[in-house]
């Protein structure tokens, strides 16, 4: 299986996964087929998009098409979703070959996975579940993302999720196992801010407390929208604009580690373009202020009339 | 569509080194889908396989620590998926997600706990499973089971390039209903045809 | 007359010949498709960036040239209730209802072909040559000179001389062939062989494919590809939504904020097709109608006569499937 994935990659590894080394590509969108027509209207004020990668399997003629004009127009991130880096039973290889494809055809400066499995005995569970943080886990995702690596030649970086459920046998916290993962297997990490934060509240802990005792210089992208409240737990559901209490924290990561790229990550409830351009808007304004980012954007073209 | 895949490498066999994390993830897996057990390919007529025959109780059972989970959490997780396929397929089936509006979230449960994700095109098979399992049903009105299978089909020629299906017969109404809102007034016969060239795709009625 | 019709090739045993006169439509086509290709220099060079505001009169233009672009500014009109379609008996009259829409709304464009509806007219009267058609048209030209400027520096047709040049290169070798086959037709009746019947087959045939493979395309591949990709963008746009109302001074519709109407965004971007089953179906019909019957569609380059394509999918692309959907990613 691994040989067989292996197979779509080329000749040497490539595990530039700090942030120094990789390309600064600033703030930008996760792309949503509501948005088409609206991120080439308003690419001025988009640096770079994060395409879900699952989106552009071949599965999806039309797809492929779309694909070629984004990458003619933005620098590219390819965000997968079920390669369920995770899974005791390991990789789908024909997921991973697919996804291969896409990355292959975007050369993207990185592209992106989630710390979880969502594939178990058969069973596709569509959704991205937490792994106990044991050394077991962390033995089988150095297993997974390597032949994952060995198939994708271009620097990983992975996301934490939020975390629905807590194993009682954990034998790691989520700083450290987070740490572990991401200088073991030589990967970027993808702090999805909402998701630190969403964790910190239902489980009652400081986000500080674990964003200072990640390693700095692995935090290549992050993520940021707004959730929403459910009967007193925080829903990462991705639906809502983006609460101070995440502002406050994703200026703290900004100001912490020197990120390559922030991108706001909406998937429900989706608003008109310029609420989105707002909030875009307000990142690189927080990391042009912590030198981050070289400069401020233009404002946006305003549209001729005939 | 189909899982053109060797079944072996898409459902590998965890190694020993694994095993159990292994068993506590298809434990999760099961508890978290709702599912009795992988459906069977008679139950809905749909699914390809079905590999799994350990239900719900005797995955919880062989993880102890599992058990200590706080069932709570364990609810709210698979509800929260529900919901999240449930807001997927509403996108999907605008027009027989509008015509079920509020039993669309019930029914869809039910669907849930017999049926869960396929992998490649989840969401889109996820939509089309549910008017098939929908059209297994009593209950539901003739025209609402008509409107489901003229979505479904709709989205059963995306994934391929080149596609030629018949629709059968009684589908013209769809426009009527779609511009309107409402229930027909009557129902008119016709033969539809779908075809997928490429990037295009056309339904429309033949005679 | 008699080496024409007595000469090796003429006097050929009849399947050589076939075999022979088969190869040389062959090579022929070979040909034209070879320089069909030659003609078109903007292969080699890289897609047109889209613009950031999608101009519908200009991509209009692009597609139909001075015939779509009367139709667009006829739709627009529609679209904000400054025109009306009239029925008398079995004749339609489009007439301007002035007191609608403050003139200020429209576009210049669809002000000056607002003008020519001064007194009510048939929805053909446009597409006949007349002075007031032609008036017309000169005074859409400060609107086109620039466009016609874009379109040949980026290439984005082709150009005219190299099309009529492939015309003539086509019509010669084609006339040369058929009055080959002709000749052998006339040898073997004047030998009262008359087993002519699959000769004549190939000729028409060879004939119709040639025209069919050799009609020089309007766009150049850097044109199309330009085209495929505005469409694929704005793909959500091919269909007027069958709720739009005419004479709604709203021209936002869903989350693009448009500049334009919704229909004459959609006409613009995908040909009158997109106007199919809307608010300005009837619109749509009187145009095809007045392509069947106008005879001069049109003017200059504009191919005109065609209702443009509805292509892209209204439910492909495949964006529906998931996002990371919220919870936990």
């Amino acid at each position: 299986m691994a040989a067989d994935a292996a197979a779509v990659g080329g000749a040497a590894v490539n595990h530039v996964t700090r942030n120094v080394q990789l390309a600064k590509l600033g703030v930008g969108l996760g792309l949503r087929d509501a948005y088409h027509t609206d991120v080439f209207r308003h690419r001025r004020e988009i640096e770079f998009l994060e395409i879900v990668a699952d989106h552009f399997f071949e599965t999806n003629p039309s797809a492929h098409s779309l694909l070629s004009l984004l990458k003619n127009n933005f620098p590219l991130i390819p965000h997968g979703l079920s390669l369920s880096l995770g899974s005791a039973e390991g990789l789908d290889a024909s997921y991973l070959r697919q996804f291969a494809k896409v990355v292959e055809h975007v050369e993207p400066a990185w592209w992106s996975e989630h710390i979880a499995f969502t594939r178990a005995g058969g069973i596709d569970i569509g959704h991205l579940t937490p792994l106990p943080k044991t050394r077991q886990s962390l033995a089988c995702l150095r297993r997974n993302i390597r032949q994952a690596q060995d198939a994708i030649q271009r620097p990983l970086i992975l996301e934490n999720i939020t975390e629905t459920i807590r194993f009682p046998n954990d034998e790691f916290d989520e700083a450290s196992f987070l740490g572990q993962i991401v200088d073991e297997n030589d990967c970027g990490l993808l702090l999805d801010v909402t998701n630190l934060y969403t964790n910190s509240v239902n489980y009652r802990f400081d986000p500080l407390q674990v964003l200072w005792r990640l390693p700095a210089d692995r935090i290549v992208q992050l993520h940021f929208v707004g959730g929403h409240w459910d009967d007193g737990y925080l829903v990462d559901s991705h639906s809502h604009t983006t609460p101070p209490e995440v502002w406050q924290l994703l200026e703290e990561v900004v100001k912490y580690s020197p990120l390559c790229g922030i991108i706001l990550e909406r998937d429900e409830q989706l608003p008109p373009i310029e609420v989105l351009l707002d909030e875009l808007r307000k990142a690189r304004e927080i990391a042009v202020r912590h030198g981050r980012f070289p400069t401020a954007l233009q404002p946006a073209n305003q549209p001729a009339s005939s | 569509m189909k899982n053109r895949d060797n079944p072996a490498s898409r459902n590998p066999t965890p190694s020993r080194e694994f095993a159990e994390l292994a068993e506590l993830q298809r434990a999760l897996a099961v508890a978290l889908t709702q599912s009795k057990s992988k459906p069977q390919s008679d139950e809905l007529s749909v699914h390809p396989t079905g590999q799994s025959d350990a239900n719900k109780d005797e995955c919880l059972n062989k993880i102890d620590y599992l058990q200590s989970i706080d069932p709570r959490e364990l609810q709210r997780a698979s509800e929260t998926l529900v919901r999240k396929r449930i807001s997927q397929t509403r996108h999907l089936l605008p027009l027989t997600t509008g015509a079920l509006a509020t039993s669309f979230p019930k029914l869809f449960c039910r669907f849930a706990t017999v049926h869960h994700f396929d992998s490649n095109a989840a969401i889109l098979l996820d939509a089309i499973y549910f008017v098939r399992w929908l059209s297994a049903q009593n209950g539901e009105p003739d025209w609402i089971i008509e409107l489901a299978r003229w979505e479904s089909l709709r989205l059963s020629v995306l994934p391929s390039r080149f596609a030629i299906k018949l629709l059968g017969t009684r589908f013209d109404w769809v426009t009527w209903y779609a511009s309107n809102r409402q229930a027909p007034p009557r129902r008119r016969r016709g033969l539809w045809i779908a075809i997928r060239a490429g990037t295009w795709t056309r339904v429309w009625r033949a005679l | 007359m008699d080496q024409l019709l007595n000469n090796p090739v003429t006097t050929m045993w009849g399947p050589a010949f076939l075999g022979f006169y088969a190869t040389l439509w062959g090579i022929a086509l070979a040909w034209f498709l070879f320089q069909k290709r030659r003609i078109d220099t903007s292969r080699e060079l890289a897609s047109l960036p889209l613009p950031e505001v999608v101009d519908p009169y200009q991509l209009a233009y692009l597609r139909g040239g001075f015939t779509e672009l009367l139709r667009l500014g006829t739709v627009e009109l529609f679209s904000r209730g400054v025109m009306i379609e009239e029925k008398k008996w079995f004749k339609v009259v489009w007439k301007l209802n002035e007191s609608k829409v403050p003139p200020g709304l429209l576009t210049p464009l669809a002000r000056e072909v607002g003008h020519f509806y001064r007194e009510p007219r048939k929805p053909t009267d446009m597409f006949r040559p007349s002075a007031e058609s032609s008036f017309l048209e000169n005074s859409l030209m400060k609107y086109t000179d620039p466009w016609d400027e874009w379109i040949e520096s980026e290439q984005l047709r082709l150009d005219p001389n190299r099309r009529s040049l492939l015309t003539t290169q086509v019509a010669l070798v084609v006339g040369g062939l058929l009055l080959l086959g002709a000749l052998k037709i006339a040898s073997a009746i004047l030998r009262e062989h008359y087993n002519i019947g699959f000769l004549v087959f190939m000729m028409i045939g060879g004939a119709v494919v040639s025209l069919i493979v050799c009609s020089a395309p309007k766009f150049s591949d850097r044109g199309r590809r330009f085209l495929k990709d505005v469409q694929l963008v704005y793909g959500r746009y091919n269909k007027v939504d069958k709720n739009y109302q005419p004479g709604i001074n709203e021209p936002n519709a869903g989350h693009v904020n448009l500049v334009y109407d919704m229909p004459v965004m959609a006409m613009g971007l995908f040909g009158v097709a997109a106007l199919q089953g809307s608010a300005l179906d009837s619109v749509q019909r009187q145009f095809q109608k007045s392509a069947v019957t106008g005879s001069s569609c049109g003017s200059s380059w504009g191919s005109g006569c065609g209702s443009g394509s509805s292509c892209g999918s209204g439910c492909g692309g495949g964006g529906g499937c998931g996002g990371c959907g919220g919870c936990g990613s």
